[in-house]
């Protein structure tokens, strides 16, 4: 027998595996202030991407996210600068104040910079920059393509939108930058605010060129073919409509305290089944078949086990320890990281350890 | 059973064009036939196969009259996806027609869309890798191959389906000398081996009209004029060299192939030995420079310590592989992009240190896609816009432009010019600031034939003038007809530098299809031949 190829679908882990380690670092992310564990977070992407990361389009798009998330904890940090300064704590510099008039909300600009101030604009800053950063990560690990052949089939004209958009945006900045020399090879400036709004129309034009000719790709290859009962296909359509308008009451009813409570339950109820009923109808009346689906091995257990763990542990450390999850900014110091918790963060670890090419030979040499 | 293609007096016509695309067109495509559509730009050769697949016009808009039936099914009553099982439909640039992101995924699409059983998908699937001979690539990202492998694998993935009847729409107009007789290759092989029906358009003629059965001719009206190729082409006004030969000595019959032309050009080949081999324009002076110039991107070396100099009044053609550097060449040379190591010097300055005016005034490119020069929404703003970036006098440009296209008309949006009309356009408004140096990259990519011969008058009066042309380009026939210095890169090197004719001649993947007929004699072109056979009289 021919041995194993060495890269591509082998070898790869179930695409919910990844998303559900994904959703786990954000969620780990955006419920904790405690540095250290956001520190934690962050290593556990870096590690991860140097072990497991394809090579692909959809993975230089990681690189966009990271400077993404950079800059979302640059602006929080200026901002907790300008705005947030409070009196007292550890002074490292003071800027000239000022306070806005009334109609600003007296807003007070400036004023003394703390380290406290700082530190605690860092950690915000970092929550959403660690969790955007992990849904880039796992545009390197899985393509963003085969979570979309796991979408059910009456919601895969929606999971079709939303790839052709994912996958345009790589392409626009491939555009940008062709665009970008064209200009100067006509002599003109391609930076600056006039030279942007120059190169938006073209750059606009062409990811839109793209997406035209995609869909006609996709349509002379027999995309969107369902069968001709069109009064099934009604009934499908119906039945959606009927669970997004039961939805939106049901999320009205919880969010706003007025109307009475049952409401809102009555209204979940009769979307579950609404979805359900068009999710039914909906993947008998399309005829698609999966060319080597996606497999659930040991390996994705063990990630999913891992995202889990991370979340079960965080939530019971913000229920249990809040003072660890949310660590006071005063006084300054080192906050503390309980050790149940920490144990249960280094299941983000765990693709690194199943799921590197490396951890992948070993196990099949192993095997054979 | 049912013919896979008919066509019953089609006419489509588009809104707002003064004429039809398609006009009273009657096909019928037989079984296992290999049918070439040729004709000018313009004349409605994607038309015609984008109505065969049922885009024209579901998908496009338009009106179309009379019947298009595709195995049995009429495209007036079938989506394009109704007819995906019959039809594989390959479009001009497949890099932008890809659904998946791996190569094994992108073949199954079409399968699944189908709902064809997981077994037979996966035999299909094997059986389609050995068939175009891309197995070695199942796994790779498709953004990682190179113009030719994804040309292949976009007829691998229609071909899946197990259609009827294959399409596809210039399928080697990106590709080198070598990638694109792969392509042409498997093509044949599919015609023989599994006696797939296909019909395909293509311009470079010279590369496919020896393999196909029959030749669909369009005509500006958008009629057609079909028959075997030997006889379609006897009186037709376009052809490849080979027939033009043959029709300038009335062979008959009139070969199609370079072994056909060869067994009967014996007696031409002695009579033509005594003759003056033509001479090239004399390099002038130089005009620009580059001394060991290496340039990366990502990781990949596209340029490694190249030497060379451009002299003036000569046209210089840049040629080797899709990927071995040409672009790169270009745009350093135009100041674009700026060289990892070494020094490029245009008109005896740094073109990364000059300003816009200045470097418009040196030097002139004109992209791949000449569509990215142009930015105005109708033709006579982009030559007054031309103007005004040069600080050139009103409508210098526009009478620039009267000399190369007289026939363009001044309010069409550049886009809705042809694809040769725009190239005119973006060259007309570089060479309005009268640029010493003139770069074009793939300039007859989609070019037709006369179109063709109108931009090579006009690059040899400008290197005639005194101008330095560089053009990267894959085209053999062209750099035959036109240039006077062949550059072949390979790999970021140097590969060959030299006098066009002996370089051509030489190169077994380069050589023009006159001199492989006339070797060893060193002629290039059907002009080459009547001229000695001129002076030998």
């Amino acid at each position: 027998m021919s041995p194993p190829p060495t890269t591509g679908r082998t070898r790869s882990v179930h695409a919910l595996a990844w998303w559900g380690w994904a959703v786990a670092i954000a969620f780990v992310a955006l419920s904790s202030t405690n540095l250290v564990a956001l520190a934690a977070t962050a290593a556990a992407i870096a590690l991860v991407l140097a072990t497991c990361a394809v090579d692909s389009p959809t993975a230089r798009a990681a690189t966009v996210f990271l400077r993404f998330g950079l800059g979302i904890v640059a602006i929080r940090v200026a901002l907790g600068v300008l705005l947030g300064s409070k009196p007292g704590g550890h002074v490292l510099v003071r800027l000239p104040s000022a306070t806005l008039p009334g109609w600003a909300a007296g807003i007070s600009v400036g004023g003394p910079v703390s380290v406290e101030v700082l530190v605690d604009a860092l950690a915000q800053g970092a929550q959403l920059g660690v969790a955007l950063v992990a849904l880039g990560a796992v545009n390197a690990l899985c393509s963003p393509y085969r979570l979309l052949r796991l979408v059910p089939a009456p919601l895969y004209e929606l999971g079709v939108a939303a790839t052709v958009a994912v996958s345009s945006a790589p392409n626009a900045v491939v555009a940008l930058d062709r665009i970008r020399t064209a200009r100067r090879l006509r002599g003109r400036p391609t930076r600056g605010p006039r030279a942007l709004r120059h190169l938006a129309l073209p750059m606009l034009e062409g990811a839109l060129d793209r997406s035209v000719e995609l869909a006609a790709s996709m349509d002379v290859r027999g995309f969107g073919r369902t069968d001709t009962d069109e009064s099934r296909r009604r009934r499908t359509h119906a039945a959606m409509a009927l669970g997004i308008v039961a939805a939106s009451i049901a999320v009205y009813g919880a969010a706003v305290p007025g109307p009475p409570r049952w409401i809102a339950l009555v209204a979940t109820a009769a979307s579950a089944v609404s979805f359900a009923t068009a999710l039914r109808a909906g993947s008998t009346h399309t005829r698609r078949s999966r060319y080597r689906p996606e497999r659930w091995d040991r390996r994705a257990s063990v990630i999913a086990l891992g995202a889990a763990a991370a979340i079960v542990g965080t939530v019971a450390t913000a229920a249990w320890a809040p003072l660890a999850t949310a660590p006071p900014v005063r006084p300054l110091g080192v906050p503390a990281v309980p050790w149940g918790w920490l144990v249960t963060l280094l299941g983000l670890y765990l693709p690194a350890v199943v799921a590197s090419p490396v951890a992948v030979e070993a196990d099949v040499a192993a095997r054979t | 059973m049912t013919a896979p293609l008919e066509f019953r007096g089609v006419s489509v016509a588009y809104e707002g064009s003064d004429r039809p695309a398609l006009s009273q067109v009657d096909l019928l495509v037989d079984e296992g036939e290999f049918v070439l559509v040729a004709g000018e730009t313009g004349s409605g050769k994607s038309t015609l196969l984008r109505a065969a697949c049922g885009l024209v016009p579901h998908f496009t808009g338009g009106t179309l009259a009379g019947r298009v039936v595709v195995a049995g099914r009429d495209t007036a009553t079938h989506r394009p996806r109704d007819l995906a099982d019959a039809i594989g439909y390959v479009g001009q640039n497949p890099a932008a027609t890809f659904v998946a992101d791996i190569v094994e995924d992108e073949l199954a699409y079409t399968m699944e869309n189908l709902g064809i059983a997981p077994d037979v998908m996966r035999r299909r699937v094997e059986e389609t890798l050995d068939l175009l001979g891309i197995a070695e690539l199942r796994d790779r990202p498709l953004a990682t191959l190179s113009g030719g492998q994804q040309q292949r694998v976009a007829i691998a993935a229609v071909l899946t389906a197990a259609p009827r009847l294959l399409v596809l729409d210039e399928p080697t107009s990106a590709l080198d000398p070598v990638a694109a007789e792969d392509v042409l290759s498997s093509l044949a092989r599919l015609v023989h081996d599994v006696a797939m029906t296909i019909v395909v358009a293509e311009h470079r003629l010279e590369r496919i009209v020896h393999l196909v059965d029959r030749v669909v001719l369009l005509d500006r009206s958008g009629r057609i004029e079909t028959g075997p190729p030997a006889e379609v082409f006897r009186t037709a006004t376009i052809g490849p060299p080979v027939v033009r030969l043959g029709r300038a000595l009335g062979w008959d019959p009139l070969p199609l192939s370079v072994r056909d032309a060869r067994r009967s050009a014996a007696d031409l080949r002695t009579r033509l030995a005594a003759a003056a081999v033509p001479t090239h324009r004399a390099a002038g002076s130089a005009v620009a420079s580059l001394r060991r110039v290496t340039f990366r991107y990502g990781g990949v070396t596209a340029l490694d310590g190249v030497d060379i100099d451009i002299a003036s009044g000569q046209i210089a053609a840049v040629m080797g592989r899709n990927g071995a550097g040409k672009s790169t060449l270009l745009h350093l040379l135009a100041g674009a992009i700026e060289a990892r190591t070494g020094s490029v010097t245009v008109g005896g300055a740094d073109p990364r240190r000059l300003s816009g005016r200045e470097l418009i005034a040196r030097v002139g490119l004109v992209p791949q896609d000449p569509g990215l020069l142009l930015y105005a929404d109708r033709v006579d703003t982009e030559c007054a816009l031309a103007d005004r970036e040069g600080g050139l006098a009103s409508g210098t440009t526009a009478e620039v432009l009267r000399e190369l296209a007289p026939d363009l008309p001044a309010d069409r949006h550049p886009r809705d010019l042809s694809e040769g009309q725009r190239l005119l356009l973006a060259l007309a408004v570089v060479l309005a600031h009268r640029p010493p140096l003139v770069l074009l990259d793939e300039p007859t990519r989609g070019l037709d034939p006369h179109a063709k011969e109108r931009l090579a008058a006009a690059l040899g009066h400008l290197a005639d003038d005194g101008a330095a042309v560089v053009l990267a380009t894959h085209d053999v026939e062209l750099a035959a007809a036109l240039v006077d210095r062949v550059i072949v890169l390979a790999d970021g090197d140097v590969i060959t530098d030299g006098d066009a004719r002996s370089v051509l001649c030489h190169s077994p993947t380069l050589a023009p299809q006159v001199a492989r007929i006339l070797a060893p004699l060193e002629l290039l072109t059907v002009e080459d031949v009547a001229a000695a056979l001129h002076e030998v009289g």
